[in-house]
């Protein structure tokens, strides 16, 4: 590195604002991070309680199903694909478990068969779309309408409850490891997972290959195939765990979860957190991060007293104007390191 | 214009330049450039990359705005403000990079943004069919106008986009090398169609690499080098190898550093092979030899090497890389046993545009840097860190972008990405396409140094000269088959063009 950097012509040293409005524009964490300070700042500001430690802890509970679910999506959409199913996972996956649970008297295979959604739909979105050569979006669109018809004609549009009461099964959602949540832990040991495999391993950087430019990643021997295979299985795993967490809430099967655009929301969560539509580009930390911030505008919001109405009308603009703040960071970014910082 | 020509006398210039002069943070781009164009003339601009043409054209065509000097047009001052104001002054730049939409149809991109409209706007599709065929018609080109772009080939897309500019009423066009991409045929196509355009008294502003090029079409040829205004001269009365001189800015000794390998053994050989577009093909390389495949634009030339890396589909014959068989449709196989191919198509097969120097580099290779799954970024690093040191790519460090890098430079990027992994059979797919002249040289350089080693060496192209410079052996291909073969002391231009263009059986020219 160090041979490379003495080859180049030496560039006098810039200083002022300008070099470190390069550093926050150049780094996607750091420019999440200070949108977060922002949002936190304003509910500190005029929402008292949002000053209890709780609260947080409390955010990162609630927001883990969507966590989890944007560690597949991050993924999948690095590589250039979408997952539209996972919304319906969500659904299917609980009704499943709670189902087998009721059927067999026995929690673990419920959970086993709740997981085992997972894989088995995800083998069937990557078959469609890396064998048969269907598009992404479309297929999965498919299986949306598809496993969401599926849950409400077998569920005839009534919840499932756990008729066995299974307290160990609840403890998925409500038990704590020492002072920590364990979706909380299961959502964050995901995060580290994804982190590892993406920048730390050759199967994270085909990944990156394929979404930057799948010809030339098929003519360097990655076989593009079987990558984009696994990641639609490991998308549908991970909605399917999100799933079971969610019916373990309420310790039922509820058919109706996930049904006000929990895939668009962590789609455009990941994209807030600067994964490139076009795939390629991104990484899992700025991806998280965006979560957190969408999950906080909501918390906050709530612990104010909005009602959900005006909810939905502020997030739709708060996020509006985050992708504007991104895109013009983009643009500084590029025109700073044109002037050289 | 101390430099105007007896030929072109004293007609006002359509476009002048004079001392511009535009600074990027550290770098000086253009030094008070001087330049003009003159109505009916063909106006060669050349120079190595990063000489400071781009810079210009995009200053031309409203893209850039000059820190000082004077851009007159029709000899009234212009401010360009942006590609607008460029258009409206009916100047036309043909990028190199076609800004074509390929799902659109011919008609609708030549038209695109000024659709003949019928009452209530609507669109006139008849007139617009129409008029794209008349356009065409005198072109010389034979495409359906209901074509999509998309299922042309890039040579028509390109003479799409001139057509485009003629629709457009330009009195300036800038083209960008324009024929990087085209045939034998297309050139002298694009050359009659740019006589006309002379005719009418557009000027054109012709950016290119191949001196032959201008000595058939150029009045006058300006050279440009680091920035500076090098010389501005009438084309006769020079030679190319004054101008390799002034680009260059020394003495280009030799461009093809060819130095005599002794052959080894046969490293490939591959029997009958036929698949997608090539028929019946046979092909032994040695070791230390290097093999130039010579066609015209659509004889298939590229395909072989896609065909016999397993990229593209094998139907029939076998290939063995150094006595083992490599399976078809395989391309980690033949990467297994010691193959590596580098596609003519840089940016869309080749590089991962957003990935850095290093990990474009280190791509076909991850496994060597894996321990178990984990790869060992230092050593990455290291590894990549050694090839731009001996291939010299210039580039500000291993994390720039390739986005970012010359042409030369992303193709010893990709050159590296095979090296690392040892091979011993490389196919190099038009390795110099659109490539300044010293990089040229230096992949030549690099393509004897392999050989030198005992690597065997497959490289495509369709310029004559080059293939002339560096092949031990050269094939000649037609349709999809080898029509002609001939050794190194044999080969002639005459031969060449000859066998590609006419040979009708195997054998006879050779």
């Amino acid at each position: 590195m160090a041979t490379v950097q003495q080859a180049l012509p030496v560039k006098e040293p810039r200083q002022g604002w300008k070099r470190y409005a390069a550093i926050w524009a150049r780094n996607e964490e750091l420019s999440l991070l200070l949108i977060l300070a922002i949002v936190v700042g304003f509910f500190l500001a005029v929402e008292p309680v949002t000053r209890q430690r709780k609260v947080y802890w409390d955010l990162l509970w609630e927001i883990s199903p969507t966590l989890i679910a944007a560690v597949g999506i991050t993924m999948l959409m690095l590589a250039a694909q979408f997952d539209l199913s996972i919304g319906s996972m969500l659904a299917f996956a609980g009704v499943a478990t709670v189902t087998a649970m009721n059927r067999t008297d026995s929690m673990w295979i419920g959970i086993a068969i709740g997981l085992a959604t997972g894989p088995l739909i995800g083998l069937i979105n990557g078959f469609l779309v890396t064998y048969v050569g269907m598009q992404s979006l479309m297929t999965t669109l498919g299986m949306m309408f598809a496993l969401r018809g599926l849950v409400y004609v077998y569920t005839n549009k009534t919840p499932v409850v756990d008729e066995n009461q299974f307290a160990q099964f609840t403890r998925l959602w409500f038990g704590k490891v020492g002072p920590i949540r364990v979706p909380v832990i299961l959502a964050l040991l995901l995060i580290a997972l994804a982190w590892y495999v993406l920048s730390q391993t050759e199967f994270g950087r085909n990944i990156y290959a394929i979404g930057g430019n799948e010809q030339a990643a098929r003519v360097s021997g990655i076989s593009v195939r079987a990558i984009m295979f696994c990641l639609f299985v490991i998308s549908s795993c991970c909605a399917a765990l999100a799933g079971l967490l969610v019916a373990a809430q309420t310790d039922t099967g509820y058919f109706d979860a996930g049904v006000q655009g929990f895939e668009l929301t962590v789609i455009a969560a990941v994209v807030l957190g600067g994964v490139s539509m076009a795939g390629g580009q991104g990484n899992i930390i700025s991806a998280a991060l965006a979560v957190v911030i969408l999950g906080m505008i909501g918390k906050g919001m709530r612990l104010m007293g909005i009602n959900t109405t005006q909810q939905l009308l502020v997030v739709g603009v708060v996020m509006l104007a985050a992708v504007y703040y991104h895109r013009s960071r983009r643009r500084i970014a590029v025109r700073l390191r044109n002037e050289g910082y | 214009m101390e430099t105007a020509t007896q030929n072109t006398g004293t007609q006002a210039p359509l476009l002048e330049m004079r001392a511009i002069h535009k600074e990027f943070p550290g770098v000086v781009a253009l030094d008070s450039v001087d330049f003009d164009l003159l109505p009916g003339e063909v106006h060669a601009l050349i120079g190595e990359n990063g000489a400071g043409k781009s810079t210009m054209i995009k200053i031309i065509s409203g893209l850039y705005h000059a820190d000082s000097g004077q851009m007159l047009v029709d000899g009234n001052a212009v401010d360009f403000r942006g590609p607008a104001d460029s258009i409206a002054r009916h100047i036309k730049v043909v990028y190199q990079e076609l800004d074509l939409v390929p799902g659109l149809s011919v008609a609708e991109n030549v038209f695109l943004g000024a659709y003949p409209k019928r009452s209530g706007g609507r669109v006139d599709w008849n007139a617009l069919h129409r008029n794209t065929k008349q356009l065409l018609d005198e072109l010389g080109l034979d495409i359906d106008p209901e074509t999509p772009v998309g299922e042309l080939r890039v040579a028509e897309q390109q003479l799409v986009e001139i057509a485009r500019a003629l629709s457009q009423n330009a009195q300036i066009v800038v083209m960008d090398e324009p024929t990087s991409a085209l045939s034998t045929d297309e050139v002298d196509r694009l050359f009659s169609f740019i006589r006309r355009l002379q005719e009418r008294g557009v000027g054109i502003i012709y950016v290119t690499h191949k001196l032959d090029e201008i000595y058939r079409i150029a009045d006058r040829v300006t050279v440009v080098r680091d920035g500076k205004h090098v010389i501005t001269t009438d084309v006769t009365g020079t030679n190319p190898h004054d101008l390799v001189t002034w680009m260059v800015g020394r003495e280009l000794k030799d461009l093809f550093p060819k130095t005599n390998v002794k052959r080894g053994p046969v490293l490939l050989r591959a029997t009958d092979v036929s698949g997608s577009g090539i028929q019946h093909f046979d092909l032994t390389v040695h070791a230390g030899e290097i093999v130039g495949l010579f066609g015209l634009l659509g004889a298939g030339i590229n395909t072989v090497g896609r065909v016999l890396f397993g990229a593209s589909e094998r139907t029939a014959g076998t290939v063995e890389l150094d006595g083992q068989r490599i399976k078809p449709n395989s391309p980690s196989d033949a990467m297994d046993k010691g193959m590596g191919l580098l596609t003519e198509d840089r940016k869309s097969d080749g590089l991962v545009l957003p990935m850095s120097v290093r990990d474009n580099m280190t791509l076909a290779s991850l496994r060597q840097f894996a321990n178990f799954s984990w790869l060992n970024s230092r050593k990455e690093t290291k590894e990549a860190s050694a090839f731009v040191d001996r291939l010299s790519v210039r580039t500000p460090s291993l994390r720039q972008r390739v986005q970012l890098l010359s042409g030369g430079n992303q193709q010893k990027v990709l050159m590296a990405r095979w090296l690392m992994r040892d091979p011993k059979l490389l196919i190099l797919a038009e390795p110099t396409r659109g490539i300044d002249v010293g990089s040229k040289s230096e992949i030549y350089r690099l393509m004897d140094e392999m050989a030198q080693r005992g690597l065997g060496i497959v490289f495509m192209t369709t310029e004559i000269p080059e293939i002339l410079g560096i092949a031990d052996r050269i094939l000649v291909m037609r349709e999809g088959r080898i029509v002609a073969e001939f050794g190194r002391s044999e080969a002639t231009q005459a031969r060449l063009v000859e066998a590609a263009a006419v040979a009708q059986e195997m054998g006879e020219a050779a």
